[in-house]
């Protein structure tokens, strides 16, 4: 083993999914994805023994990295982490309190578990998951990411259905998977926020129209950004600045950022041109007259 | 569509596109591991070659498959293993890839490439060799080990580079290492002498054997400092061996212009094309964008389906045909250039960090962290 690398904590968690879950985590997996598929095995694994046992061999290998990384000398060691300080600590913390809480939990479950007739047995674990129970693997998925299909996992195994309580946990730096639970077999989620929008086109007969300022400043362009593109789509002539103006109005501030740095793009790159008076604004058609790249004030073409 | 692409310099702003996103997506390469059969244990060999594999394809499905990839539009196809001149067949297999239109290069230690092979190959038509060549000679015979007795695998290899630039183009490829870092000048001095023209420079990454090598063999991130001076320094002469230098190294450094492209044609580096304009068949008929990704890249198998199934469903490739920027991470989240870069070599970023969205291995990131 080369003595720089350190495994990160993605790569530890990749193949633990690998190992107790036989969920493979696709390559291009973010690393909330990627934590997130952790999660969902907390979740739906917990009563499984030896997965318990596992998870502490993860917590005991994750600790054994860290520390190893704190007590190496500086630039002896890969920086192959990509969690920061905070968050690798947290994710530490949540293991363990995974780890703790499942000690406690065990043992009630496994009294109410024999105090109960075969048929209530039965009906619990229907209402409660039975996939949270045993140690077959579960097929858990990421709504959010769909159809992006981050997680994979064996598509014979039924779905889990983690129960309530612990589907409430996050990981640190995960949003409430709680707020967009849908009631189906999918409990997980990744919550994409929205994007703020655009100030609206007017509608009123009374209403001044909307300027591109306006839509700037509501999408929070900095002020520096804002000059070139407004230089630039004047130069462009009145009918595309006013059809920009119109086609933005309203659009989220996501598609109106994308847009615009085609613009500042294009005054960047002094490709800011004027289209012909007749020429009609067309959302489709880049405002450049010849895309080049500008890199560090050299430009290629 | 528009996607998050490439950040502006100097602005908050991002363009909505990447150069990538407007590549017509074709597999104009394809690297074609036609054996696993090796005659040597090179200590960083990324498939751990040496016994021939089961699943290898026959003669059969792979000029089937030569077929579909030349209709798919792959126009240079890069013949290796293991040791491609260990395959039954490699001069058949050369010469139908040939008659196909593809242009054929083959890759090889150089150990077995004698004169009578040389010029097998050049009446199947293939168009350039490929040899390796790891450091000066204790360290490449250290590197790239015999399995039994035999002569020096680095005078065998030395002798077949002699032999092959007096009939076919050459490149000389060399796998930058902590044994052979520094001997960089004097195997450059080696190769012009026996007048190598080309000269690829890649870097070591640790996957395979390399991660068994007891002590520190790859790299350190801050030694790409030393190898990029090297390369933009020997690169600036313009004398021969012309050096390429390989996806795994850069980016973004005020010398990336002087990294990349043909003599007086620099290419700045716009994210790796794997998947995109790029293909790799493994010695056991699993497709990839890129011969070093690990299985979970594996866009499926040609036991199974055929190369159009595989290659037309760019979901398959989904870490280059939908990269999304947003989800770089670490010190590659919070570049300027992320998005245009796309965190290097992305094979390099997961085997080192196990995310695609972060490259330790970045001259432009460790210049930062030390500023």
């Amino acid at each position: 083993m080369d003595s720089l690398l350190v495994p990160s904590s993605i790569q530890r968690i990749r193949a633990f999914l690998i190992e107790m879950a036989g969920m493979k985590v696709k390559p291009w997996a973010s690393v909330d994805e990627t934590l997130h598929a952790l999660h969902a095995t907390l979740v739906a694994r917990r009563s499984c023994d030896i997965f318990w046992t596992s998870l502490r061999t993860l917590l005991e290998a994750l600790a054994g990295d860290l520390k190893a990384r704190q007590e190496a000398q500086a630039g002896t060691l890969l920086d192959n982490e990509i969690l920061s300080v905070e968050r690798y600590l947290a994710l530490l913390e949540e293991i363990r309190a995974c780890l703790a809480r499942q000690s406690e939990d065990a043992p009630s479950f496994r009294r109410l578990a024999h105090g109960l007739s075969a048929p209530a047995l039965g009906l619990l674990l229907l209402l409660g998951g039975v996939a949270t129970v045993g140690c077959e693997s579960t097929s858990l998925r990421s709504p959010g990411s769909k159809p992006d299909a981050s997680v994979t996992a064996p598509a014979s195994q039924p779905d889990a259905h983690p129960p309530a309580d612990l589907a409430r946990e996050r990981m640190p730096g995960q949003p409430d998977a709680t707020a967009d639970r849908v009631p189906d077999n999918n409990p997980i989620i990744i919550v994409v926020p929205q994007p703020d929008a655009a100030v609206a086109p007017s509608t009123g007969p009374y209403d001044a129209p909307v300027t591109m300022q306006e839509i700037l400043n509501s999408c929070g362009v900095a002020s520096a950004d804002q000059s070139p593109i407004l230089s630039c789509l004047n130069s462009l002539g009145e009918a595309w600045a006013t059809g920009v103006t119109d086609y933005l109005a309203g659009k989220s501030c996501d598609t109106v950022t994308s847009y615009l740095s085609d613009v500042e793009w294009c005054a960047q790159s002094g490709g800011c041109r004027a289209m012909p008076s007749t020429t009609p604004f067309n959302p489709d058609q880049e405002p450049c007259a010849q895309p080049v790249l500008v890199y560090l004030g050299v430009r290629f073409v | 569509m528009r996607t998050t692409g490439a950040c502006l310099p100097g602005s908050s702003l991002r363009l909505s596109w990447h150069p990538l996103d407007r590549l017509a997506r074709e597999p104009q390469t394809c690297i074609w591991e036609i054996t696993r059969r090796c005659n040597l244990q090179c200590i960083h060999c990324e498939n751990c070659c040496g016994e021939r594999s089961a699943r290898e394809l026959s003669a059969e499905q792979i000029a089937t498959t030569a077929r579909a990839l030349v209709e798919l539009g792959c126009r240079h196809l890069h013949v290796t293993g293991g040791e491609p001149l260990l395959h039954p067949q490699w001069e058949e297999l050369c010469r139908t890839f040939v008659r196909l239109g593809l242009r054929t290069s083959l890759i090889t230690n150089g150990t077995l490439l004698d004169d009578d092979r040389l010029a097998r190959a050049q009446g199947a038509g293939v168009a350039a060799v490929g040899i390796s060549l790891d450091g000066l000679e204790a360290t490449h015979d250290s590197i790239r080990l015999r399995a039994g007795a035999g002569p020096s695998p680095f005078r065998t290899a030395m002798a077949a580079v002699k032999r092959a630039c007096a009939s076919l183009p050459t490149v000389v490829i060399t796998a930058v290492n902590r044994r052979n870092l520094a001997e960089l000048p004097a195997l450059r001095q080696l190769l012009a002498d026996v007048g190598a023209q080309r000269w690829q420079i890649q870097l070591v990454i640790p996957v395979g054997r390399a991660l068994e090598v007891a002590e520190p063999f790859v790299i350190a991130p801050a030694q790409l400092e030393e190898l990029m001076a090297f390369i933009a320094e020997a690169r600036k002469g313009g004398q021969p061996p012309h050096i390429d230098t390989s996806d795994t190294i850069g980016y973004f450094t005020e010398r990336e212009l002087e990294l990349r492209g043909p003599a007086g044609q620099p290419r700045l580096w716009t994210g790796c094309q794997a998947g995109i304009r790029a293909l790799a068949i493994t010695y056991d008929g699993r497709v990839r964008g890129c011969s070093i990704m690990p299985p979970e890249f594996d866009a499926g198998d040609l036991h199974d389906e055929p190369i159009t199934t595989i290659w037309n469903d760019a979901e398959r490739f989904a870490y280059s045909t939908r990269f999304d920027a947003r989800k770089l991470a670490g010190a590659c989240g919070r570049c300027q250039v992320g998005p245009l870069c796309r965190a290097g070599c992305t094979t390099m970023a997961y085997w080192t960090t196990g995310s695609i969205y972060s490259n330790p291995f970045c001259l432009y990131r460790i210049r930062g962290a030390q500023a």
